[in-house]
């Protein structure tokens, strides 16, 4: 017949006379016929031609039917071939043991013509199915091993971009499952050139590669600025800049934007969207909440972007934990989530400070229990620590090998246009940090341009008496005025003066800042230092520890101080 | 009793449509298995061997209904039901019915080559 193809069919059956009808019947459809005169004889006919389908009597010398019918479903694995018992049906015992052999089907004698035709097709048809579905199983397999492949090299990729960092520090404790980063979770950290620690934790909305692939700019664009020492709110423009332009719409970026001060102990936060961040202050146990003010990344132009932060003091021993949505919606067996409520719990417990981290994963495993891992998590705790007590694999920078700037100088103007509203010190602290040997050094470097550049600005070009800032009204109103003379700032100049000599043992660095301003009575300051009534500000004893010469020239507006520094790589060797 | 009580003739006819030149051959296979079976039938009765019994019978059954031949099934079948229980009691009348019930259909079998 036409719907059913030529197939190959065993036919053991001890009685010869039965054998001749059933061969003819089958023969006739138009297939071909293996015969079998016992059971051993049909077991290895079967591994010899491997029938389509098999017809076996019941009672037979040597190896019975049910015999034969397990060894064949054994040597046939998981290819479907339909065994048909030849047995009368009235001895349901018998049938019962054909069923447990591995029968598929009944043939009762007399046998007849239209009922083996109609069981050899519905058989077949049977088969055709279940080689359909193993080679769409096959293909689902081989499709999902190279989507598994794919994804343990994007990974790798991610990983290297985004995990760089100092998440290694010894302040910093985190967990991201690797099924969060496929669904569009990143945590980027990395220290400034001043010491400050920068941590973001990001999420993407969306599931899989799409919501991943954001996380890339994220990382490069964080750790591009973080290094080179540009401000919270700057990189946080970048990011967003970058995110919009990218990102189609309705995908952006939940997050968290943290950066710790540990030499004032302090740390500016921003929130744009993701569950609140929790600050958890050791002396009273207490737990603050930083909560969103702020849309996710990637959502409006620059133009409309928020970055005003919060501001928080803390003391060494506080810690700050940041969190994506998978802890709150973790769900157990009835489909309840972990929530808010699960995480205060952690805390209101009171364990010991350094167990909270742990005490957090374990309550968001033990509430999942049973029910659906989605191990979707994100979790990172930064602690507020001495400056000296932050180590990161990441922090020694050691001088690279590749050539770069050796003897060079450079001469920089900024004027009112400039200096309003453009921050130059992360530009004059790359085109520094291309020699070598000062990479290690740029925490150093950005500090003592910090501090020259904004006495420049500040009293020199600005003319702001720094005595003001000995109050607490008197700081309020310093910066009032420093606002309002930045913005009607028309005339003035700083100009920079860097030069650089460099030997093999190290390097000297030369920076002169000269203002327009008026200057100082320098010779009385640097008395009043030298007896003990120094007053505050310019940062000049700091700056003057670093150097190796600090001198001031002319009426007060110029300043020079020579930085010098020794090879590392040899001190190492 | 007619031919007809012994053999289904729409059986036949079918079988021999089916088997077309293998016909002849078929109801030369039948008879020489059927005389087999019967005397291992006999000897295993004598024997008291309900096993042997049982297997001659079911085969006898099962080729005899194949062919037609359905009160000699018929009596092979309470011959393999008595033996799977192990009673071979009062078989031996029983065994006598199909040998003579035989003796009818190989005498139609026969008629029936000659003709074609």
């Amino acid at each position: 017949m036409a719907d059913c193809p030529a197939l190959k069919i065993l036919i053991a059956d001890d009685t010869q006379a039965d054998r001749m009808i059933l061969e003819s019947i089958v023969k006739q459809e138009g297939h071909t016929v293996v015969i079998a005169d016992d059971g051993l004889d049909a077991v290895q006919k079967f591994s010899q031609e491997q029938p389509d389908i098999v017809l076996l009597d019941a009672l037979m010398p040597n190896l019975d039917g049910f015999g034969a019918a397990r060894q064949i479903r054994a040597l046939a694995g998981e290819n479907l071939v339909p065994i048909i018992f030849l047995t009368s049906l009235t001895d349901t015992e018998s049938l019962v043991q054909c069923l447990d052999a591995g029968g598929d089907d009944f043939l009762q004698k007399p046998y007849n013509r239209v009922i083996l035709q109609a069981k050899i097709k519905a058989f077949n048809r049977m088969r055709e199915m279940h080689a359909t579905m193993l080679v769409q199983r096959d293909q689902i397999v081989k499709h999902n091993n190279q989507l598994i492949q794919e994804q343990t090299i994007a990974k790798q990729v991610f990983d290297k971009v985004a995990h760089s960092g100092c998440l290694d520090a010894s302040n910093v404790k985190h967990y991201v499952s690797p099924r969060a980063v496929f669904n569009g979770d990143v945590l980027v950290a990395a220290l400034r050139p001043s010491g400050n620690m920068m941590v973001l934790l990001g999420d993407f909305t969306g599931h899989g590669l799409p919501a991943a692939i954001g996380g890339m700019p994220l990382a490069s664009t964080f750790y591009g600025m973080v290094h080179k020492g540009f401000a919270l709110t700057d990189i946080l423009g970048e990011i967003n800049a970058k995110l919009k332009t990218i990102l189609p719409t309705g995908v952006f970026c939940c997050a968290t934007f943290l950066e710790f001060n540990f030499r004032e102990r302090t740390m500016t936060a921003w929130n744009g969207g993701l569950p609140d961040s929790f600050i958890y202050r050791q002396k009273s146990k207490t737990v603050e909440a930083i909560t969103s003010r702020h849309l996710p990344l990637g959502v409006v132009p620059n133009s409309q972007l928020k970055v005003d932060c919060q501001h928080f003091e803390l003391a060494v021993g506080d810690r700050c934990y940041l969190w994506s949505d998978g802890i709150h919606e973790a769900r157990n067996k009835s489909g309840d989530m972990f929530g808010e409520k699960g995480l205060r719990a952690v805390f209101h417990q009171q364990p010991p400070p350094e167990q909270i981290f742990d005490e957090i994963m374990h309550a968001v495993t033990n509430f999942i229990g049973d029910g659906e891992v989605d191990d979707d998590l994100s979790l990172v705790e930064i602690s507020m620590a001495a400056p000296d007590q932050v180590e990161s694999q990441t922090m020694p920078r050691f001088p690279s090998p590749t050539p770069g700037l050796m003897e060079w100088s450079l001469d920089f103007e900024v004027k009112p246009s400039t200096f309003r509203y453009f921050d130059p010190l992360p530009l004059l602290l790359s085109v520094i940090t291309e020699v070598p040997g000062l990479r290690s050094h740029s925490g150093s470097l950005y500090t003592i341009l910090a501090e020259l550049y904004s006495n420049a600005l500040e009293h020199g070009v600005l003319n702001l008496d720094s005595a003001l800032k000995q109050s607490s009204e008197g700081f309020a109103e310093y910066y009032n005025l420093r606002a309002q003379r930045l913005r009607n700032a028309r005339r003035g100049y700083i100009r920079f003066h860097l030069s650089h000599d460099s030997r093999e043992e190290g390097g000297r660095l030369l920076i002169r800042v000269v203002d327009s301003g008026d200057g100082f009575n320098h010779q009385l300051w640097i008395e009043d230092q030298r007896q003990g009534r120094g007053y505050s500000g310019r940062g000049i004893p700091l700056i003057r520890n670093m150097c190796e010469s600090l001198h001031y020239r002319g009426k007060g507006n110029e300043v020079e101080v020579v930085y010098r520094w020794a090879n590392e790589l040899l001190k190492a060797g | 009793m007619n031919d007809q009580q012994h053999i289904d003739p729409a059986t036949l006819d079918m079988l021999e449509e089916v088997l077309e030149d293998g016909f002849i051959g078929l109801l030369e296979t039948f008879i020489d298995d059927s005389r087999v079976k019967i005397v291992s039938l006999k000897s295993g009765l004598a024997d008291a061997n309900a096993d042997v019994v049982r297997r001659s019978a079911h085969s006898l059954k099962g080729s005899s209904s194949n062919l037609g031949a359905n009160p000699m099934a018929e009596l092979c079948q309470r011959v393999e039901q008595q033996a799977r229980e192990e009673n071979l009691e009062g078989l031996d009348d029983i065994v006598e019915q199909i040998e003579a019930e035989y003796q009818h259909v190989e005498t139609i079998m026969k008629e029936k080559m000659e003709k074609s």
